[in-house]
């Protein structure tokens, strides 16, 4: 590997690694799961990153990865007959509990784990503040009118959820 | 712009983000803040709330080392992608007090060179029929990977994990190349040795930087991959000699025949590719 294309990767990764292992988290809702996805979106951009030919979209095609990767594994488990504990975590729909995560965080992740299923990927992303809603429409493959309901309708219900959450918190402090 | 539509579209407006203003759909909806004290006060409300949804959001920290651990990984990622290359013979250490030797006086050289020509000519046949040329006395072995066969790889991995499909099915390799032909993607002259004869599964078209890539996939025991590319769109990728690559857990045998670049991929290491084609 030469000079200029670690140096690359370390920038990228630099840059990326952090909202993409949340936006795994919130996926996968599972620590090691997260990171495995991140780590994983980024083995595949050290392969098929020089064929991006529009390095501009570097951020999509890195969310659009680790999104794909998720549905592919989900899937891959969906088949499985004789599955593992560790797989049944990941494919569970309960929140790892809270290990090494600030108050505010759980609450944020709390409070995303109660929405819509439908809502809540085009959430996650929003909410990670580095993606427009059409970077959102284009990594999860909807039209911009879809996303544009969607987020709508997400934001409507985890407002009122993450209120709910912040008085209780409150009220237990 | 009705104030429900410009509610819809200002939910879209990332707190404190100067881009998603200049977009101009949203640009609009802001414009009416400016006569619509109501609407004002409550995207102010909005804003406020999604800052602080996302600033929790965004103390998520992922492990420490996570960062760390995906840059060795890349690294060493990259490291196996790159191809097989003959190891460097290790060099023995000279024995102490001993003097340097001219590596041409030393007469084991010579002996070792004789037996070298005479193996040469008794060996090597004087012509190699094109089919066979991909023995391994002709493997080219390059620096780095193609561009293409890197994206090959990705394709095929994506073929496997049933992220793709078929343009056209057909257990009928023929069947195959006249769609491919039909479709004015490069096809296959004729099929090489290790596939001729073997049923068909489908086949795939691609696109690589303007260079149109055709694959037909082949199953009996092994899936088998040839992927076709007029050699004119692969200028300076691929040299006359055939060559093996090795990317992950894929094993890729090149070679060129008839103004084509033939690419046979294999699942697994190079010994799985078969022996003439």
């Amino acid at each position: 590997m030469d000079e200029s294309a670690e140096l690359n990767f370390d920038e990228i990764v630099s840059a990326f690694y952090q909202p993409l292992y949340r936006f795994g988290y919130s996926l996968a809702k599972n620590e090691h799961e997260a990171g495995d996805l991140a780590q994983q979106t980024f083995f595949i951009y050290s392969e098929k990153g020089s064929s991006l030919r529009d390095k501009s979209k570097v951020k999509s095609w890195l969310f659009t990865t680790l999104y794909r990767e998720f549905l592919r594994r989900k899937r891959k488990d969906d088949r499985m007959d004789n599955y593992e504990p560790e797989m049944l975590e990941a494919a569970g729909g309960t929140v790892e509990p809270h290990i090494r995560r600030s108050m505010d965080a759980n609450l944020a992740v709390d409070a995303l784990a109660e929405v819509d299923e439908v809502y809540r990927e085009p959430l996650s992303l929003f909410y990670l503040k580095d993606l427009s809603y059409k970077e959102i429409a284009e990594i999860l493959d909807v039209p911009i009118g879809t996303i544009m309901s969607r987020l709508s309708r997400g934001k409507a219900q985890l407002r009122d959820i993450f209120k709910r959450k912040e008085a209780e918190t409150a009220d237990a402090i | 712009m009705e104030r429900d539509e410009a509610k819809a579209i200002l939910e879209l407006c990332r707190p404190g983000n100067a881009e998603d203003r200049l977009d101009p759909m949203i640009a609009e909806a802001l414009a009416l803040l400016e006569t619509d004290a109501e609407l004002k006060a409550w995207f102010e409300e909005q804003q406020s709330l999604d800052s602080r949804i996302g600033d929790c959001y965004c103390e998520l920290e992922p492990p420490a080392d996570l960062k760390a651990s995906i840059l060795v990984g890349m690294r060493a990622h990259a490291e196996n992608a790159k191809p097989v290359v003959e190891e460097e013979p290790i060099p023995f250490a000279q024995p102490a007090g001993s003097t340097s030797q001219v590596w041409w006086r030393n007469p084991w050289v010579g002996v070792a060179a004789v037996f070298a020509i005479m193996f040469f000519i008794v060996a090597v046949p004087r012509e190699q029929p094109a089919t066979e040329l991909a023995s391994a006395e002709s493997q080219v072995l390059e620096a780095n990977i193609p561009a293409m066969l890197q994206f090959l790889a990705g394709e095929i991995d994506a073929v496997t994990s049933r992220e793709r499909s078929f343009a056209k099915k057909s257990s009928q390799p023929a069947a195959l190349q006249a769609y491919l032909a039909s479709a004015g993607s490069p096809t296959p002259a004729k099929l090489p040795t290790a596939v001729d004869g073997t049923p068909s599964i489908g086949c795939f078209t691609f696109d690589f930087d303007g260079a149109k890539m055709s694959m037909i996939c082949f199953k009996e025991d092994e899936l088998m991959h040839l992927t076709t590319v007029c050699i004119t769109d692969c200028e300076g990728m691929f040299t006359e000699e055939p060559a093996i690559y090795e990317i992950r857990d894929q094993a890729f045998r090149v070679w060129v025949e008839d103004g084509q670049v033939h690419i046979l991929s294999v699942h697994g290491s190079k010994e799985k590719l078969p022996e003439f084609i």
